[in-house]
Order: structure tokens, then sequence, then C-alpha cells
């Protein structure tokens, strides 16, 4: 699966999960203004239309303990759709989660081979 | 231009529901203290903020009037159970009263464009707070009123505003997790202004909010933070408009976040002095966002800001600039204004914000700390009272003649930029916070 980790702050894995599940439910309502928004992107929908976010994206803690910096959140994306989810999350969905939960609650972690390359 | 968006839903219910029983309790604190009943006071507003934190896990159904209301009607029944406040129930009863009479005002579907549809959570909610948007309506009257005076200031002082190709401004909010800056102050509100000049000169401010954390001292700090996006960032880099999208300035510009910092809290301090229409508290305002500005600049901290010595450069330079002004017979009758055009006009200039800054810098190199008091009009015009290094200060007081005489800032600022390192004679760059 390709996937995404994130250092959370003040939210836990559950959160962001629920708060994926509103907006995902947003964008399936017909004429919805997300939904409008995302079509005047351009963002391909085709994944979203009835279908089960769970299915497609998920959303988990890594590790755990006392101390927040052990931890991340994993958002991981079907392969089956990956090019797409992706773009639909960078676009649509991490956006309003970061609106939502608060705009520093997600913040990327470099990826071991981002750090060797800078 | 970007879309504007606002704190969402269940931030708003809790700063709605806090802005409206703060301010409504602090307007009665003087009865209360009348009638020594500063203590009864403190345990109410500690009834609302206690009460208003369950803003955050409301239902996105529940509107947020109705939830004003009834979160309203809780703290109400708590206050009147409560033993201590049975010495003062006239008092309370009637401050009560106030709170709720305010909270019944409030509207969702008066202030939606879509009624009956109001704020649900939803991806339109955005819209509806920045059409109307009552719930947070307070907050943007402060903005409104920060750059209507900030404004006002660059008309009355800049000499190229009147020829600027003015930004459009939006005004926007986003709540935080974490308090929004590293300066050493519990308040817990931060600013940010975005460019999106793409279709003509466009500023975007931002105020951040930690929700968590958003009490009475956060709210009397918001001044502070909007005067410092207006005075600083909003007009930056606009004059003459080149039609490129403007650079942001770094946190540690000497210049955008010293030198016009030290101009955005003097600005502050006397429009609410004069009790401007707007800041509500303007005493508290004040003080708070004096503050905060020394906070910025307070590298002695136990932990202080890291973009501290940046600040303090800037803020240092922009006193010792106004100080020689001050001593200039040319310029001391009107130093003030003289300094405050100069300021302006760098601030409004499209110059390479690299080169802002470095003016800040030798600025800070070149003049001294204090100009001595007793110096007679020949002993500043010849500069040979300045005993630090009275060389490069006359050198540097030329300069400030001929833009006096010419209001050439560009080339005040070029000139300034070629001065070579002064020598030093015991005077050196102090990184010290002594303001």
């Amino acid at each position: 699966m390709d996937s995404l980790t994130y250092t959370p702050t003040g939210v836990t894995a559950r959160e962001v999960g629920e708060k994926l599940d509103q907006v995902w439910n947003e964008l399936n309502k017909p004429g919805s203004p997300l939904a409008e928004r995302a079509q005047s992107l351009q963002v391909d929908l085709s994944q979203v239309k009835g279908k089960s976010r769970a299915d497609l994206v998920t959303v988990n803690e890594q590790g755990s303990g006392l101390a927040p910096a052990t931890t991340a959140i994993i958002v991981a994306f079907a392969p089956t759709a990956a090019k797409i989810l992706r773009d639909l999350w960078d676009r649509i969905l991490l956006p309003r989660i970061l609106h939502d939960l608060g705009s520093d609650s997600l913040t990327p972690k470099k990826r071991l081979e981002d750090r060797k390359s800078s | 231009m970007s879309a504007v968006t606002h704190l969402p839903l269940n931030a708003r219910k809790v700063v709605a529901s806090r802005l409206l029983a703060l301010t409504s309790l602090r307007r009665q604190q003087p009865q209360f203290e009348r009638e020594d009943a500063v203590q009864t006071l403190a345990g109410i507003e500690d009834l609302y903020l206690r009460q208003t934190a369950t803003g955050l896990r409301s239902q996105n159904s529940v509107p947020l009037d109705r939830y004003v209301l009834d979160t309203f009607r809780i703290v109400s029944q708590q206050v009147q159970v409560d033993t201590t406040t049975q010495d003062h129930a006239a008092l309370v009863d009637s401050v009560l009263q106030t709170i709720d009479a305010q909270a019944s005002s409030l509207s969702c579907s008066s202030c939606s464009y879509l009624a009956p549809t109001v704020c649900n959570g939803e991806y339109s909610d955005d819209q509806i707070v920045e059409r109307s948007g009552i719930c947070i309506l307070p907050i943007t009257n402060m903005f409104r009123t920060a750059l209507s005076s900030t404004v006002g200031c660059y008309q009355n002082f800049s000499s190229i505003f009147g020829s600027a190709t003015c930004p459009s401004v939006d005004f926007s909010t986003a709540a935080v997790q974490k308090r929004p800056h590293d300066i050493p102050v519990p308040y817990y509100v931060g600013g940010v202004t975005n460019y999106h000049d793409s279709a003509g000169p466009n500023s975007q401010v931002c105020l951040c909010l930690c929700i968590d954390e958003f009490e009475w001292e956060t709210y009397l700090a918001m001044m502070y933070v909007l005067f410092h996006e207006c005075v600083c960032h909003v007009f930056q880099g606009t004059v003459p408009w080149r039609g490129q999208t403007r650079q942001s300035t770094n946190a540690n510009d000497a210049f955008a976040e010293g030198w016009m910092d030290w101009i955005a809290q003097w600005l502050l301090i006397g429009e609410a002095d004069r009790h401007a229409a707007g800041i509500e508290f303007p005493a508290l305002q004040r003080d708070t966002g004096r503050r905060f500005y020394l906070a910025r600049i307070d590298s002695g901290a136990r932990r202080p800001s890291k973009y501290a010595v940046a600040r303090i450069i800037g803020t240092r330079a922009a006193e010792k600039l106004l100080s020689l002004l001050g001593a200039l017979p040319e310029s001391k009758s009107d130093h003030l204004s003289h300094f405050l055009r100069l300021s302006l006009d760098l601030n409004l200039s499209s110059v390479d914000p690299k080169g802002r800054e470095a003016f800040a810098w030798k600025v800070d190199q070149y003049l001294p700390e204090r100009l001595p008091s007793q110096a007679t009009d020949a002993q500043v015009a010849s500069s040979i009272a300045w005993d630090e290094n009275p060389s490069a200060v006359a050198r540097f007081a030329d300069l400030v003649r001929n833009y006096l005489q010419t209001n050439d800032f560009a080339a005040f600022v070029h000139e300034v930029a070629l001065l070579p390192p002064p020598e030093s004679r015991g005077y050196t760059i102090h990184l010290t916070n002594d303001l």
C-alpha cells in the first residue's frame, strides 16, 4: 500500500479517521459544495462515489506510548487506485482535515530517503 | 486570490460563546469591584470557560446559536446554586441576564445566506462566515479597526501611499492545536499574512487561535497581532506594483519583524490612548499588546523566542534612527513624522526584502545606542558629542540630511547599503536586549 506518515499534534488516529469519514460523506452528497469544489479542481472522484472510505484509505497509529513524539499516524491508500486517492488526499482531504482539526495537527514525517538527500 | 477559510464550526462554538461571556463579564467588572466581588466574577468566568469547552465536542447537527443558548442556560443554573454568588445576587442576576440577552440575539438563520441551511461543519460554512459571520464579528471588527488605523497611518505619513496599487485585503481565521509562536507569553494567538497576487495584489491576513486556550488574555492580545499583520505585512512591497507575487519575509527579518513592529505597537498605543472606535478595552488591549511586543524582543527570558535577536536588531535600529532624527536640527521639530515617512515608504517599496533588512542592520551598526541628552545643536550637527564612533555617525548623519532634503528614500537606502562596516571604537553590535 502507498502510505504517508505524519506526526500528530493534539489529535489521534481515531479523530483523523472520524473527520475523514465526515468529509468522505460530504463528497458523496450529490451537489454538495465540497464535491463541486473538487470537480472545479478537476479532482477525480470516481473512487469516492458509493464506496467505503475504510476500503480505500486507512488511518492507523504507529507505535504507542506516553511520549507523542514516538507515535505517528499512517495514512495508507488502496493500491488499486493509489494515484487517484493520493491526489484526492493532497488536494481535498488533507486540507480539510487541517482546517477542521488545526493547521498544525498533522506534520509530514520525512522519510529516510528524503533525509539522506537533503 | 485564494479561498478565504475560517475556524471550523466546533471551534466557533467555543470562540463565539467565550467572546460573548467574557466581554460581557469584563464590562461589568467595575461594578463587581465596587461591591468587592471580584472573586465572584472570577468564579462565574471560570464556570463559563469550563462549560464552553464542550463546544469542541458538540455535534455538527447542533447549530451554533442553539449551542450557545443551551450552554449559557447550564451556566446560569450552576451560578444560581453556587452559594458564593448569593451575597451579590442582584449584580450576578443582572450580568447573567445581559449575557443571555446577547446570546438570544445570535441567530444563525439570520446570518446564513443559505438559510434555512446554517453552518453544519461542511465546506459551505466558510462562505457563510465570510459573507456575514456574526459568531466571530467581534474579531472581524478588531481586524477592521487595525486595518483602518493602518491605512490612516500610511495616508498621513507615507509620501508614496497615494500612488500605491492598494492590495485587496482578506481576513481569515484558523484553528491550531498549539500556541502558534515561540514567544514567552501566555497568549494563544498568532497571525500570518499570505500574498495571493496572481490577479493583482491581494493580502490575506489569517488570525490563528488555539481554541482550547482561548481566554481573556488571548482575547486582549488579538488586537496587537492584527496591528502587526496590517502595519508590517499587508501593504509591503506594493510600490511600484510589478505584477509579480510578492516574497513573504522571514520570521527573522529585522526590518519587517523588528523595525516595523515598533511602528505597529506605537500605532496601537496611540489608537488605544485616544480611545479609537473598535478598541473596546483600550487600556487592557494596549498593555497586553505592549507585553507581547516586549516579549518578542526579550532575549533574556528563560526561553526566549529563537527570532528575538533579529527583532532586537530591527527595533533598536528604528529607535536609533528616530533618536538621530530627533537630534538633527533639520528634523528635530517633527522627527517622528520623518521617521514614519521613511519607514512606511521603505516598507511599501518593492525592493528586495533583503535590501530592507540590510538597511536595518547597517543603521544598527552605525548609530550609537543613545544620543547625549545635553548636546547642543552645533554639537549634534557636527557629531562631535557622539563619543562612540563620531566619524561613522557623522557620515551617516550626512546621508540622513541629504535624504531629508531630497526625500529620495531609495537613494538613501542604497547609499547606506554601500557604507563600509564602521570602524569599531568600542562600539559593536549588542545582541542583548536593552531597549
